[in-house]
Parts: structure tokens; sequence; C-alpha cells
């Protein structure tokens, strides 16, 4: 099962990169893209604040990125 | 990564702004992003080489009759030459309240011994047994340093620090990015480690030993009927090793993808390895007798001692015709212990001139571990591995809340956000006797306010 799914998101990434030559914009076409609320990273402090809430509160934790500390979290 | 995602955020700013500076006024198609950045809300603008960003905000977190916890947070970026930045973050975390033990309901009052073995509570028929001393401060320093290293790759790196009265995390990170395609395609590669000590009041609790416990048909008989054998677990007490400890490998590989002027897709594959202390030393699981359903004694509970995860982070961003902007993830996660989830978030960020206001969905589902056991019969085998803390049992979860902010003025940028969330646990299917008519694992309601407040120097 592991190793299916290894494969599986190997596969899907292979495929995103090979598909990536055509996708995207020009520099110039940046506009929106740049702007703050657009960003993936928009608002950190909120985020690991939320982190932090769910972490301590349900089974799972991370995905979205790198954040944080452990803690005890009863 | 959240840092290095707001440069590439500031790099973008710049580059549009390098590329419309000669272009103003000329070109039909540079009129038109001029027009289009123009008609942006004004956001603060991104803090320059030689200034600082400061970004605040406090959170309160109240959940109905149980946790209470105050989090202010603070953090300040300083920015350099060639697109360096030094960030540094510290987080204050006050709770107070009430946790639950993991021990069952009762048709009788129970009287438990508390977790430092000194002193007991007693808790009313059917009333979920709450553990009501628990209270901690948190308190989280972190700092990162990010910058270039060739000509398009970059890489930050962090270090963290988290206390408390009874817990020490110690841990350092690396992110790796690598952008081609025009910048529009960057790959991230992620490791980071942790070195974590618990050494809880009462020290390391034998797997599966019996806690001190006693019930009764009124709250003195059950104090007297736990006086009268206080001390019968001070043997297995004796033998606790002050502390313990785990190490938390975690690997991280990210695609980020622009798909057109409006949208970006993210796509994130985690892998985190915990080896050590896994078992939370405040957690107990009730015998229970297999007709009459009645409590009979309290055991603690015990997680493996590994515990390999993996999730896919699937995340996309789009700004509509009319410059509001779709925040749409999905996370799949799955472990070693049999959990699985889903989770599923939208925000809509609603923009109104220098306002905006962003309502936001949340829905989480997990299916329980496999050594999850909402309660154990008394009598029958009990394997190695148990825990009846419903945080590993099987769950839902919903947040649903509102954003309101300006992100304009001289002063920085605030925004104030409210939000509900409720866990729904499913109740066990299989309760024998008296224990049919009691709720195991209520719904837990919190309320979460929360404050920003950002701005540069």
């Amino acid at each position: 099962m592991k190793k299916l799914f290894l494969s599986a998101l190997a596969v899907a990434m292979l495929g995103s990169l090979s598909g990536c030559a055509s996708l995207g914009v020009e520099p110039w076409q940046r506009d929106v893209l740049a702007r703050d609320e657009m960003s993936l990273g928009h608002d950190p402090v909120t985020a690991g604040l939320d982190d932090h809430i769910y972490f301590s509160k349900e089974a799972s934790s991370g995905g979205r990125g790198f954040g944080g500390g452990g803690c005890g979290c009863n | 990564m959240q840092l290095k995602q707001r440069r590439i955020g500031r790099r973008l700013r710049q580059a549009s702004q390098r590329v419309l500076e000669p272009q103003r006024g000329c070109a039909p198609t540079g009129t038109l992003a001029i027009a289009g950045v123009i008609a942006a809300p004004a956001a603060m603008a991104a803090a320059q080489p030689g200034e600082w960003e400061l970004n605040s905000a406090i959170l309160i977190y109240s959940e109905t009759d149980r946790v209470t916890a105050i989090e202010p947070v603070f953090q300040a970026s300083r920015y350099f030459d060639n697109d360096r930045i030094f960030s540094a973050k510290l987080v204050v975390d006050a709770l107070t309240g009430a946790s639950a033990s993991g021990a069952v309901p009762a048709q009788t009052f129970q009287t438990f011994s508390r977790p430092s073995g000194r002193g007991d509570y007693t808790v009313a028929p059917g009333e979920v047994p709450l553990d009501d001393t628990f209270h901690d401060t948190r308190v989280a320093l972190s700092s990162t340093w990010s910058q270039p290293l060739a000509a398009n790759l970059s890489g930050s790196f962090g270090l963290n620090v988290s206390k408390e009265y009874d817990y020490l995390s110690l841990a350092g990170s690396s992110v790796l990015n690598w952008d081609f395609n025009k910048k529009n395609t960057t790959l991230s590669l992620g490791l980071g480690y942790a070195q974590d000590q618990i050494s809880p009041e009462g020290d390391i609790p034998t797997a599966l030993a019996y806690q001190s416990y006693a019930s009764g048909s009124d709250a003195a008989q059950s104090e007297s009927n736990y006086a009268a054998q206080e001390g019968s677990d001070d043997a297995e007490r004796a033998l606790r090793d002050g502390s313990d400890s785990k190490a938390v490998a975690d690997v991280l590989l990210g695609l980020t993808q622009v798909l057109d002027r409006r949208t970006l897709l993210q796509l994130n594959y985690s892998l985190s390895l915990s080896d050590g202390y896994l078992t939370d030393p405040f957690k107990v699981v009730s015998l229970v007798d297999g007709s009459s359903g009645a409590p009979q004694a309290q055991i603690y509970e015990h997680r493996p001692d590994s515990r390999i995860k993996q999730s896919l982070f699937l995340r996309g961003k789009r700004a509509l015709v009319n410059d509001d902007v779709v925040d749409l993830s999905y996370r799949y996660l799955f472990d070693d212990w049999g959990l699985r989830s889903h989770t599923v978030d939208v925000r809509y960020r609603w923009g109104l001139g220098d306002w905006f206001v962003q309502p936001h969905v949340r829905y989480y589902q997990q299916s329980a571990t496999d050594f999850y056991q909402a309660f154990l019969i008394d009598g029958q085998p009990v394997s190695e591995d148990v825990s009846a803390d419903y945080r590993l049992g099987d769950m839902q979860a919903f947040t649903a809340g509102v954003e309101v902010g300006r992100s304009a003025g001289a002063w920085g940028q605030w925004r104030v956000a409210l939000e509900y969330y409720r866990q729904t646990p499913d109740e066990p299917s299989d309760k024998p006797g008296a224990l049919a008519a009691l709720e195991l694992a209520p719904a837990v309601e919190a309320i979460m306010v929360r404050f920003n407040y950002d701005f540069n120097l």
C-alpha cells in the first residue's frame, strides 16, 4: 500500500513537472499573484496559532509546512 | 517555508514593479497591469532592506467547562539586502481548566488520584471525569534565517525551543527551495528534527499500572473509600522514572506551481517519524464490569513507542475577477497506528476597499487508532498498547468563523477573527449494563477570538 502510494505520488509529481513548462505566467503578468493575500505564506502567525490548536485537539498535524516546536498539549 | 513564501511574494511584487516601471503610460497591456495593481487594496508596503516587519497576535481559546488558553505571539523579521531575512518569534501559551482523563462516567460518585499522586478529585454520577488541575504556561522561541544560495536556489534554517513546566522541546529545521520554469514552479525539500523531554508531575507512570481509585453512592462515601485504599500505588510510584523523551524527524517534499495569472497550486508530501515516549502520562483507561458496566479500576494508558505518519496536502489559491481570493486546501493523513484523517479548509477573502471580510470553514474527520478503546472489560486480557483518549478515537470536527480587518492605513494593519469549533467524537457502540445509559464522549465546543496587528519599522 505504502509503495503503491509513493510510486503514484512520484508519477504524479513527474507528470506535473513535465506539464509545468506550459503552465505559468510571464514576469510582467504577476500583478495579481504579487499581492500579499495571494502569497501561500500569507499570515504565518495565524497559521501557527491554528496549527497549534488542532495539533492539541486532534490526532493529525502538519502537512501545510514546517513550523513550531513540540508541546505536552494535554 | 512560510517565510520563504512571503519572500516569493515580495520578490514577485518587486519584479512586477520593475517590469511595470518602464511601461507606464505606453503599451495597453502595461496599463492594464498597472490598473490591476492600483485597483488592488493598497496593502501595507512590504518591508524593504533595512526595515523590520512586526507581526503580533493574541488568541483567546475557550472550551465550555474545559480548557481556556490565552496565547500572545510576537514576530519580528529584519530584511537585509539580497533577499536575506532574519526572523524571530515568541509565543506564550497560558492554559487553565480541565481535561478529560480517559476514565468513563459511572452511575456512582467516583474519586480519582491526581496525576501528581498528591490529592484526589471526585466526580458526580453521569459526569465525564475531568482532571481540573490542568494548568501550564508554555514559552516558545523560534528563529529563522533565509537567504538565496544560488541563482534559483534558496534556503531557510530554523531553530525552535519550547518550554513548559514539565516539557522541553528543542528542534531544528531547514528548507531548500528550487525555482525554475521562469519561477512558475518551485520544488521544496524540508528536513526537521526535534528532541523532546517530558518530566511530568508525579513522574512517568508504569504502563497499564493501576491508579488509586474508589467509588461510592455519595461523594463522602466515595472519598472515604478512596482514603481507605490511598497509597495502594506507592510501590509502583517508587519505581517510576522522573522523565522520558522522544525524537521526531520530519521530511517534506513540496511542489508549488503558478497555473495562470490568478491561480496558484501547492502539493506537499510529508513524512514524520516519531520514536520514544509517545504516551500521555496523565491519561487512564477504565476497567468496567462486563455485565453491570460499573467501573472497577483505572489503569494508565500506553501507546506504541514509534509512529510513522504521512500526509498529502493539496492547496489552491485563486484571485477572482473582482479580486476576492479563494483559498482551498485538503489534507489526507495516515499513520501506522491505523489513523486516517481528511481535512478540508476553505477561506474566502472578500475585499471591500481598504477593508476585508473573510469567512472560514473547516471540516475534519478521523478514524480511530488501532489501540483506541473507550474502556476495557475487567478480567479480560489487556493488550500492550491501549488508550481511551478521545483524541485517538473516531471523531469529526467542524470550525466556522469570520475575520474582519483593515488592510491599509498609516498605522499598520489589524484584523479580528471569531471562530467556533466543535468536536463530535463517536460514542462507543458496545457499552455494557448501566454504561449504555451514559454519554462517554460528549461533544467539545470552543470559541476562539483572535486579534492581529502588523506594522513595519
